[in-house]
């Protein structure tokens, strides 16, 4: 709780001594020190989603994640293969090699070569890191897509948001702490955002950015029913009840903890529907970063991280759309949908001084194959894929591992999953093996027995 | 849950490659100069740089227990066996893991072939290598493992001991033995129970405990008014409330938190669901009223399709959903083996974590490292799911079964008699199709027309039919006739009939819409009619369809009417064209079929998700968790320790489900009476005896009163297993009765503020549950039907108790979650609890609120006339006790007031808001 509350403020100091039936009260609150952790397999905390420190000094506060789901093909987009031209029409694994249709240029003072089907986020090439030797372990979208959110392929564990706002807390107390974007749903759904066993708090808010209503976003956020000032005064009424309530029960904080967050609640209403309110953008802002729903996602997205909303995900759209199981050419349309919009999204984050204090994921749930299917399509593919890495903390202008000349395997700097949520949970000031939950007898953690940081794409 | 199988495989990185080697061999003689020079030069440098980060021994678990920095180790090898046998490349794993053949070691990159064929060079070499470090000294077992020795004697392991309930110096304190406990424990640190909890607190108290629901103004003050002692008066109130139906519904739950009840599965893609699901969770309801003893409870769901019982069979089948309604995983991409283990894993540690508190899953990759319980252990069990199958079973006695079977085996029969007497009619009602040629015709037309071939034909031929009343199949048929494919063109001379029907088709804009051009329409008719008269023709000339070449028009006649014709009616559409005798035959036919039809339909019987016995088989332990690395069998048994060490496998004919079973329900079981006890326990105090409920291993919580604990466990075998005598010794307890209040006088808080010494009663705020039940409760609309199909909580009009709202893994109900309702995908033995303010939007916006709002406002105005009596019947309902007076002036100042033009709640309607969203309201003292 960040804001200071009119009625009964709670008085951290006091908690302990005050606390009333205390089921390992405070747990959570000490989540990252180790002779504090909870031995309880249950948790109770009145501020589960406090601004809590980092094990170490980061750059980077905010994660913007920008799924784009269904996989998007590594060797047209981010890694240029010119031996597939030679290898053209013969037999790889699963198909005949297919050279790239798209044109790969170097963009940026590094020199980094990126698909003409990026022309607009070609301009930041110096900031993106480039990961081109990621691998994961089951080329399909349900398993691929659990495997990178929450690191494991059944829905039995939270997800990466859930560990980061249970971690690090959130900076806004009227935002939810984790928000999903997504127009529709991506496969799977909520349990891509699902806090599995840490508590409630920690899930993911969905929203659906394809039908933008400032006033329906989160649920319950508007009031439909009274005036602000007569909802006002029925809370007062409410408050004066509690207190009196309270007055009779003696010094409780699961009661006061409840006041406290009735008000929370009331502002909530009026902060929550401006942050998502795009229309309260200048035109020229609008038009930076174009039409469409994944460019409102995007400016949403800043409008949320400058509010200090901790981890928002942007799904591409529903459905798993860059699946380009039939024309790996599908791929125009989607990098032509999101292209401007996340140059446009890196420019005004940076302009706002809030580049560096954030740091921007893209990718899908696994790559390509560089063999086609069919004429022109493209079939799943887990072996070696790309992603990057942008914003706080991280090297820009740099390609970070490789895949084999025909872009099959990651062979260099092999980067798994888990090395990636270690790498993004370091860059946020994170050490991934010290961020455990206690459940069922045992820590777990978001990358289980796994990961390792790449400590050279950091700053 | 433990599903970490695969990603500790990875770690055991060299190990359990292969059992073939026993030892390494002891190199006899003493490397060269040259041999050492090629160690240091080609060897150590890559040991160094790419292995001794994951494998060295100056970690305390250095990956798969294998380390690289000491020749010893090297030659020891991993957790399951050596990686190097010096001269012998084909016994040594190392090697395969270097070519990425098994292992891919290191992870981060294959290594340079030539570097590869070093380590190859090295071996043949002998393995020379001068390092002799510290590891030489250390114990040889890889992993720090508890003695077990130690953890067998951990507290939860022991018999049960009935200790006599201690003496204590205030006799006049405790109603019970319990009390005796509780007081002795407090007496020792030198605290004080505070006062009793008034009579109006305790019936509250007792009502949320028991049926989650507040009691009625009337019942409280019929206690209130009871002349008897607190304890008989409280006796009484306790009963009542156990013969309640609700009470089943409110620690029914409890039940399904641990049992991860669900009714779908968190994926959807070609998902098991469960739309029978709630046969199992009303059997839990049930089975909780019934005061099911609670051996029987487990029993039943463990293996109610194995024991012989005088209940009958289909009143324990849909017991057999606690395993059968588990979550499935994907199975694809050669991972089934995978998926299945860890479905396997759900359902053995669902019941061992909930009927047992261990978490046995963590043997799955190795040896319980704190607990008693080893990889065989757990396979043991494991190998009992694996012999049992997913299968849906008649929920339904019998003789009813049977009833249903042979209902609708003799309506099957019925209709093929229908389907036979329509098949002999067939041929005789033809002709009679003769009047239709026209509009066959005219549908084909229209079907055809423009002259080109259509994307959706089919659909076109389907509509076509069903507008002009033609048989689709019939039609289809005119249709390709009447198109004249070029490669019939050799049958076109013969048919001088359809001439005029030729020379239209050329008349005809071929690309022209002519559908709604009437002289089109007519001249098609007119083209159908002049067929219709020759087919009239064909027929009365026409002996039958085979008759000879001489019969004047045998071609069309066979074209109309051979078994294929264009007349030839389908069975299933002749009985329209039937009259006389044999219509009434038909109908009389159909009449029976429609009887057995309705006689088959009105015997219900519903299939609940259920297990029966597989191949019963036992299976091998999976090394480090990997179903690919399978070692020797673990025949199935259940853990020794939890048996008087006792490990003789169990001899099962089936699965070894009811061995299981009996293991798990005995009197000599630990934990079983103890666990089940401490969740009862747990469920009257907000916390247990043991505050970790789930796991009562070396890393739980200890007991805060070891001897209170046992001495319930004791009582509640000897009261046959009976849940209800134990809630009744737990609630006629002084120690349950206490007030929730910190004492005035004595200062416990300092020293236990949280309670573990139960000086008072714990404060809790009410689930999700109970809270959204008794806010329908007060206000008169909760809907008291118990059991059923499960039904969505977010429409509005759902005012069923939320029992009943379905429970989906895929998408968990919003109120739910957001109100700790847990994850149904894992077992939960506890709640947490979060108060956030998204919960208070709830309270604040909801159109649920809103709705229950009015609906209180709307019974106070009905039941009371002034704003004063409103108010006190408000507080009767909601509270149970009338208002302070600031309170009342409070309420009575605020309906005072007006509300403005835009707002859409009255004054009494935002006070009801205010009363419903309150703490008092959201917590039970």
């Amino acid at each position: 709780m960040t804001q200071s509350i009119d009625v009964s403020p709670i008085s951290r100091r006091d908690m302990l001594t005050r606390s009333a039936a205390g089921f390992g009260m405070l747990g959570l609150a000490s989540v990252l020190s180790d002779e504090h952790r909870a031995a309880a397999e249950s948790t109770l905390s009145n501020e589960p989603l406090a601004p809590k420190t980092p094990h170490f000094a980061a750059k980077a506060k905010h994660l913007i994640f920008l799924f784009m789901n269904g996989g998007p093909s590594h060797v047209d987009t981010f890694d240029p293969k010119p031996e597939l031209v030679r290898q053209a029409g013969k037999p790889g694994p699963g198909g005949n090699y297919m050279p790239s249709p798209f044109k790969f240029q170097q963009r940026g003072e590094c020199g980094l070569p990126i698909s003409e089907i990026y022309p607009h986020l070609g301009e930041y090439m110096d900031d993106l890191c480039v990961i081109r030797s990621m691998f994961t372990s089951t080329p399909n979208h349900e398993p691929g897509l659990f495997m990178m959110n929450s690191g494991t392929q059944q829905p039995t564990r939270p997800c990466m948001g859930s560990w980061l706002n249970y971690g690090l807390g959130t900076e806004n107390q009227n935002l939810p702490g984790f928000v999903v974007l997504c127009p529709g749903k991506p496969v799977v759904g909520p349990a891509l955002w699902s806090n599995s066993f840490l508590p409630g708090i920690y899930q993911g808010t969905h929203i659906n950015n394809g039908q933008l209503d400032p006033k329906k976003i989160i649920s319950h956020i508007n009031n439909q029913h009274l005036p602000p000032t007569e909802q006002r005064r029925l809370l007062d009424l409410m408050q004066k009840m509690n207190k009196e309530h309270l007055a009779t029960r003696g010094a409780d904080n699961q009661l006061e903890a409840r006041i406290g967050s009735l008000e929370m609640a009331y502002r909530m209403q009026f902060e929550a529907q401006d942050a998502f309110d795009i229309t309260r953008e200048s035109e020229e802002t609008r038009k930076l970063y174009g039409p469409g729903q994944f460019a409102d996602g995007c400016l949403i997205a800043r409008r949320l991280v400058e509010r200090g909303v901790r981890t928002v995900q942007l799904f591409y759209g529903s459905g798993q759309p860059w699946d380009a199981h039939g024309d790996i050419k599908d791929h125009v349309r989607d990098a032509k949908n999101s292209d401007q919009a996340i140059a446009a999204l890196i420019r005004d984050l940076k302009s706002r001084g809030l580049f560096d204090e954030t740091l921007i994921l893209w990718g899908g749930e696994f790559g390509r194959t560089p063999t086609a299917q069919g004429v022109t399509g493209r079939n799943h593919h887990a072996t070696g894929f790309s992603m990057w890495l942008a914003g706080g903390g991280v090297k820009g202008g740099m390609a970070y591992g490789a895949t084999d000349e025909l872009g099959v395997k990651a062979v260099e700097n092999r980067m798994s999953v888990h090395d990636l949520h270690a790498t993004m949970l370091h860059l946020l000031g994170i050490d991934h093996t010290k961020l455990t939950y206690r459940y069922s007898g045992r820590d777990f953690r978001l990358t289980d027995v796994h990961g390792e940081v790449a400590h050279s794409i950091l700053a | 849950m433990m599903r970490h199988a695969l990603r500790c495989a990875a770690f055991v990185i060299f190990c359990a490659v292969t059992n073939a080697v026993l030892n390494a061999a002891e190199p006899s003689l003493a490397p060269t100069a040259e041999q050492l020079e090629f160690f240091e030069a080609k060897i150590r440098p890559v040991l160094v740089k790419h292995c001794y980060e994951c494998h060295s021994t100056k970690l305390a678990a250095p990956r798969g227990g294998l380390r690289l920095d000491d020749r010893e180790a090297v030659l020891k090898g991993g957790d399951s066996g050596p990686v190097i046998v010096a001269g012998d490349l084909k016994k040594s794993p190392l090697i395969e893991a270097l070519k990425y053949e098994s292992l891919e070691m290191p992870p981060k990159g294959k290594l340079p072939a030539a570097v590869i064929a070093d380590f190859e060079q090295w071996v043949k070499m002998g393995v020379p290598d001068p390092r002799v470090t510290a590891a030489t000294s250390k114990p040889t077992d890889p992993q720090p493992t508890t003695p077990k020795q130690q953890s067998s004697a951990h507290w939860s392991f022991q018999k049960l001991t009935k200790t006599p309930p201690p003496n204590v110096k205030n006799s006049q304190w405790p109603h019970s033995d319990i009390d005796r406990f509780v007081l002795a424990t407090l007496d020792e640190a030198g605290l004080q129970p505070v006062a009793a909890a008034d009579r109006r607190t305790l019936i509250r108290r007792a009502s949320f405990d028991l049926i989650g629901l507040p009691p009625e103004p009337e019942q409280v003050a019929a206690f209130l008014n009871d002349s008897a002692s607190d304890s008989d008066a409280f006796a009484k109130v306790v009963e009542e409330l156990l013969r309640s139906p609700h009470y089943g519904e409110r620690w029914g739950r409890y039940w399904l938190d641990i049992a991860r009840y669900g009714e779908d599965q968190a994926h959807t893609f070609k998902a098991r669901n469960y739309p029978q699901g709630y046969l199992y969770r009303d059997w839990v309801v049930k089975s909780f009223n019934d005061d099911l003893p609670y051996d029987q409870f487990l029993i039943e769901q463990i293996a109610g399709d194995l024991v012989s019982h005088d209940r009958p069979l289909h009143e324990r089948i849909p017991a057999l959903g606690l395993f059968a309604l588990g979550p499935v995983y994907y199975q694809d991409n050669g991972e089934k083996d995978k998926a299945l283990a860890d479905e396997w894993d759900d359902r053995v540690d669902t019941l061992i974590r909930g009927t047992q508190a261990l978490t046995i899953s963590c043997a799955r990759c190795h040896d319980h490292k704190f607990d008693p319980l080893t990889m065989a252990d757990y396979y043991g069990l494991l190998g009992i799911f694996a012999s049992t199958d997913y299968q849906e079973r008649p929920a339904a006695p019998q003789e009813v079964v049977l009833a249903k079977q042979h209902a609708e085996a003799a309506l099957k029969e019925q209709q093929l008699e229908v389907d036979r007497y329509l098949e002999t009619q067939a041929r005789s009602v033809r002709e009679k199709l003769i009047p239709e040629i026209p509009q066959y015709v005219v549908g084909a037309w229209r079907v055809m027309n423009p002259f080109k071939k259509k994307a959706n034909e089919k659909k076109v031929v389907t509509d076509i039919a069903k507008q002009l009343k033609l048989n689709e199949d019939l039609l289809r048929r005119w249709v390709a006739y009447l198109e004249e494919k070029p490669e019939s063109g050799a049958v076109k001379s013969a048919r001088p009939y359809l001439d005029g029907w030729r020379e239209l088709r050329k008349q005809q804009d071929a690309n022209a819409d002519l559908s709604d051009d009437k002289a089109a329409l007519a001249a098609v008719t007119a083209i159908g009619e002049a067929l219709r008269q020759q087919a009239e023709s064909a027929a009365a000339t026409t002996a039958s369809p085979t008759a000879g070449p001489e019969a004047k028009d045998a071609t069309l006649y066979s074209e109309l009417f051979s078994d294929k014709g264009l007349l030839a009616i389908p069975a299933t559409d002749v009985g329209r064209y039937l009259t006389g005798e044999p219509a009434v035959q038909l109908a009389s036919l159909n009449k029976t079929r429609d009887e057995r039809k309705q006689a088959a339909d009105a015997i219900k019987v519903l299939m609940a998700h259920a297990v029966a016995d597989g191949q019963g088989a036992d299976m091998p332990i999976y090394l480090a968790g990997d179903p690919r690395k399978k070692g020797p069998l673990a025949p199935r048994a259940f853990p020794a320790i939890l048996r008087n060490g006792d490990s003789t496998p169990f001899k099962p004919t089936g699965s070894g489900r009811l061995e299981l079973a009996q293991a798990i329900a005995s009197p000599d079981n630990p934990l079983t009476a103890r666990v089940f006890v401490n969740r009862i326990w747990a469920g009257h105090f907000g916390a247990g005896l043991v505050r970790t409920p789930s796991n009562f291993g070396m890393l739980g919580e200890r007991p805060t009163h070891p001897e209170l604990l046992d001495w319930l466990a004791v009582r509640f075998i000897e009261s046959g297993w009976s849940m209800k005598s134990l809630h009744r010794e737990i609630m006629l307890s002084a120690t349950y009765r206490l007030s929730s209040s910190p004492s005035e006088t004595s200062n416990p808080q300092a020293t236990d503020a949280d309670n573990h010494l139960l000086w008072r009663m714990n404060r809790r705020r009410l689930e999700v549950e109970p809270w959204r039940d008794s806010v329908l409760a007060v206000v008169g609309n909760l809907d008291r039907t118990l059991g059923g199909p499960s039904s969505n909580l977010s429409n509005g009009n759902n005012q069923r108790r939320t029992l009943y709202g379905f429970v989906s893994r895929h998408q968990l109900d919003d109120l739910l979650r957001l109100f700790d309702f847990p994850d149904p995908n894992i077992t939960a033995g506890q709640r947490t609890v979060t108060t956030v303010p998204l919960q208070q939007l709830f309270v604040l916006n909801s159109e649920f609120m809103v709705a229950q709002s009015r609906a209180l406002a709307a019974r106070l105005t009905r039941e009371a006339s002034t704003d004063d009596l409103r108010i006190h019947r408000a507080y009767a309902l909601l509270f149970n006790r009338s208002p302070s007076p600031n309170e009342l002036q409070l309420g009575l100042d605020f309906l005072a007031t007006t509300k403005s033009d835009s707002a859409k709640l009255a004054v009494l309607e935002q006070y009801a808001l205010a009363l419903l969203g309150s703490n008092e309201f959201a917590f039970v003292d």
